[in-house]
């Protein structure tokens, strides 16, 4: 199975991705009522240990919220917050003023539910423009340092994934976050059709 | 007639991008030509060359970003019309436009379909 | 055959299921009009089963047409994409209570928006509504704990502050009061010792010079008489005795009281004065080292001295059996060290502690009230140290004054 991508593909892939983390961040600062930023999106290949690197590693507690998408392609979104600055952000939202030290359940159904605003946000702009169809989970939230998160999606740890990435942050808030799409290469070769035939389909070839 | 072909400078990183606006565009205006620029350093480049009727212009790029691009543009090319094709639909946005002092003929949201390209049109 | 017999059970267990569940179930289409609506639903609304199928769901819940709750069914219908909404931010969308007769307690909800795709035409979409006002109850309560928790903590905290600051008060208060004890006794001793100088002064010139005076006229009394009345002679006789020693315990007395030696030699001299006649008496071999810069020292510093050397010395006759004692006096610019050392029996620390030995007390006051240090050094057996250390104000010390800056 070929699993590398053409400088084409991959641009494409970037772009669509940059298209649904506008809406996604549209759909942000709309909640929090501020300016969100984005990064230029990257997408690479790397094994699932090196994508929990990327994402932050061991050194950082971080809140996650994962919505799983199956069919014709599968992959994992994945929205990742440092853990203090996301319980200030939906603390601000509840206007809480008790500064407790742990995530209250409410507070983590807070979080759960605007990671799955961000992600419903990226995810149908994806699914829209690749015209694909699919199931996709309820957002699933867990806590831990990013190797523990990314380990929870699939089994196998020396797989190789690919990671589709981009940094996002709330200036005022200090909050940044990414958001990440992995794959597993058996779900990769759907995945790539699709884009081949978005791309065939822009440029009218 | 002459004075009707026009010529569009298409800024935005992704090509697929460049290529759908392009598309978009010709089915309306078949006449029209089209120079491409894959960044904003690219843009000024090509402004040395053509001058260019409209540039559509993305935001979210590396190294120069759309902001900084619609500042240079309009300083070299002062006659060229600039609409935005964006993936950044933030309200803080279009208020960040606005504080530029540029008149853009058009916002519009990507992917760029028909109706963003009337919308590019009907501003011109 | 069996899968069709299978189905026919399964449809009335669903109904059943559906009653059943404890939470409530809204099944809509994609013209948002509902095709299920259970019992729960039923029970909390207020709206009944039959009142509510068939009719859009917004017209139910009017107050939710362009929230996040009717965007969440859009998205589930047209995108396939599921949606939770809980009830802190979304302020518990529904109306739903638990009684519904009177609209009191809104329940606490957690909402599920899911997607049901049927056929590729034909799109659903189940809205899950679960009562978890039971949980938000029990956290409530957990953050009211924690705040109460955070307050006393806090004050406690804040107690243990002032708790720390009435301490640094309370010593800031004995420093000061012990400060004005010490300035007290000392002003006490200075008028003691000024009565004293002024009633030896008084002693020495009006009641000396009569009892000279007296004794001269006496005398010459006594050489006109010659031996013509022997027993007035005799008389006279024993009153120029008497005179004589009325005089000598005058001296006895105003030296007790001013030390002469001091006045008129200086603190150097009249130590080396004082100790020898000690040693002398006691059979010490003597050791002297004075600092001769310390002979013009202000007055009540070289009194407090002598004081502390006739004292020590005497102590030193009375009680240590001496056959050596020491005495070194050292002056810094700004500081003097006097020690008087004995190689006698010494004490026991029991003795060194009694509290109502006045000989011992009058020294450490004296110098603890200029500022100084005193130190009773004993070893039974080895001998007694006095050691005194005193400050010596600026300018007050022998240090070379700065030269005048010239008159113009
Ligand atoms: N140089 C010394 N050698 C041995 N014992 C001493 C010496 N100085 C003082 N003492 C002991 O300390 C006690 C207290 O002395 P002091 O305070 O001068 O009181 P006082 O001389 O009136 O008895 C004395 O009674 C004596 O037992
Ligand atoms: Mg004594």
């Amino acid at each position: 199975m070929n699993i590398v991508l053409t400088e084409l593909q991959k641009e494409t892939l970037e772009e669509v991705f940059n298209i649904g983390m506008g809406r996604a961040a549209a759909a942000l600062s709309t909640l929090v009522n501020e300016e969100v930023k984005l990064s230029i999106p990257s997408v690479r290949l790397m094994r699932r240990k090196e994508a929990a690197l990327v994402l932050g590693g061991t050194s950082r507690r971080v809140c996650s919220i994962t919505q799983v998408l199956r069919g014709e392609f599968g992959a994992d979104a994945i929205l990742i917050f440092p853990e203090e600055k996301s319980l200030q952000l939906v603390r601000l939202m509840l206007g809480e003023s008790v500064d407790l030290t742990f995530v209250s359940e409410i507070e983590r159904e807070a979080l759960t539910e605007v990671g799955n605003i961000i992600l419903n946000a990226c995810i149908g702009t994806i699914t829209n423009l690749l015209e694909g169809e699919f199931s996709i989970s309820l957002p699933v939230f867990k806590q831990g340092d990013c190797v523990e998160i990314m380990q929870g999606a699939t089994d196998e740890q020396e797989q190789v994934v690919m990671l589709l990435h981009i940094d996002f942050s709330v200036e005022k808030y200090e909050i940044s976050g990414h958001v990440a799409f992995v794959q597993d290469v058996r779900s990769y070769q759907g995945f790539v059709e699709r884009i081949e035939r978005f791309i065939q389909k822009a440029m009218r070839s | 007639m002459a004075s009707d072909v026009k010529t569009v400078l298409i800024v935005d990183d992704s090509s697929v991008s460049r290529m759908m606006v392009q598309n978009h565009i010709s089915d309306q205006m078949p006449d029209w030509q089209f120079v491409h620029a894959s960044s904003g350093v690219d843009a000024l480049e090509k402004l040395k060359t053509v001058t260019p009727d409209l540039v559509t212009l993305d935001l979210n790029m590396p190294e120069m970003d759309g902001i900084e691009a619609a500042q240079r543009i309009t300083e070299v090319c002062p006659t060229a019309r600039i609409a935005i094709v964006t993936a950044n639909i933030q309200d803080s946005m279009r208020r960040k436009l606005q504080g530029l002092g540029i008149f853009f003929v058009a916002v519009v949201e990507k992917p760029i379909n028909e109706a963003g390209v009337r919308k590019i049109l009907f501003g011109m | 055959m069996e899968t069709q017999e299978h189905m026919v059970e399964i449809g009335p267990l669903c109904e059943q299921v559906l009653v059943t569940l404890n939470l409530g179930v809204i099944v809509v289409d994609q013209s948002l009009r509902v095709l299920e609506w259970n019992d729960w639903m039923s029970r909390h609304s207020g709206i009944a089963r039959d009142t509510a199928l068939h009719r859009p769901v917004l017209e139910l819940f009017p107050g939710l047409s362009g929230t996040r709750f009717e965007a969440a069914i859009q998205q589930a219908l047209l995108l396939h994409q599921p949606a939770i909404l809980t009830g802190s931010l979304n302020r518990n969308p529904l109306p739903l209570y638990a009684n519904p007769a009177n609209k009191h307690d809104r329940l606490h909800q957690a909402i599920q928006i899911l997607p049901l795709r049927h056929s590729s035409e034909q799109h659903f979409c189940v809205i899950q509504v679960s009562d978890v006002s039971a949980a938000f109850e029990r956290e409530a309560a957990l953050r009211r704990q924690a705040t109460l928790l955070n307050d006393s903590l806090q004050a406690q905290s804040r107690l243990m502050q002032e708790l720390e600051q009435h301490n640094d008060l309370l010593d800031l208060q004995v420093r000061e009061r012990t400060a004005q004890l010490e300035e007290l006794a000392r002003h006490l001793q200075d008028v003691t010792e000024a009565e004293k100088s002024q009633l030896a002064r008084e002693l020495h010139d009006e009641l000396g010079s009569i009892l000279t005076a007296a004794r001269i006229d006496v005398s010459w009394s006594a050489r006109k008489l010659g031996d013509s009345v022997p027993e007035i002679q005799d008389k006279l006789q024993r009153v120029l005795n008497n005179l004589s020693e009325a005089i000598q315990m005058k001296r006895r007395i105003i030296d007790g009281m001013r030390p002469t030696l001091l006045t008129q030699f200086g603190l150097v001299e009249a130590l080396e004065f004082a100790a020898g006649e000690m040693a002398d008496v006691n059979g010490w071999q003597l050791g002297l080292d004075l600092d001769a810069k310390a002979q013009h020292l202000p007055e009540d510093i070289s009194l407090a001295l002598f004081r502390v050397a006739q004292e020590a010395l005497t102590n030193a006759a009375k009680y240590a059996q001496a056959t050596r004692v020491d005495l070194l006096l050292q002056l810094d610019p700004d500081e003097i060290w006097f020690t008087v050392a004995d190689n006698g029996v010494g004490m026991t620390e029991e003795a060194r502690n009694t509290p109502r030995t006045h000989g011992i007390l009058g020294m450490r006051q004296r110098i603890v009230a200029r500022g100084g240090d005193f130190e009773l050094v004993s070893v039974p057996g080895k001998g007694t140290r006095v050691e005194v250390r005193l400050p010596l104000a600026a300018g007050s010390g022998v240090a070379p004054t700065a030269t005048p800056a010239p008159e113009h």
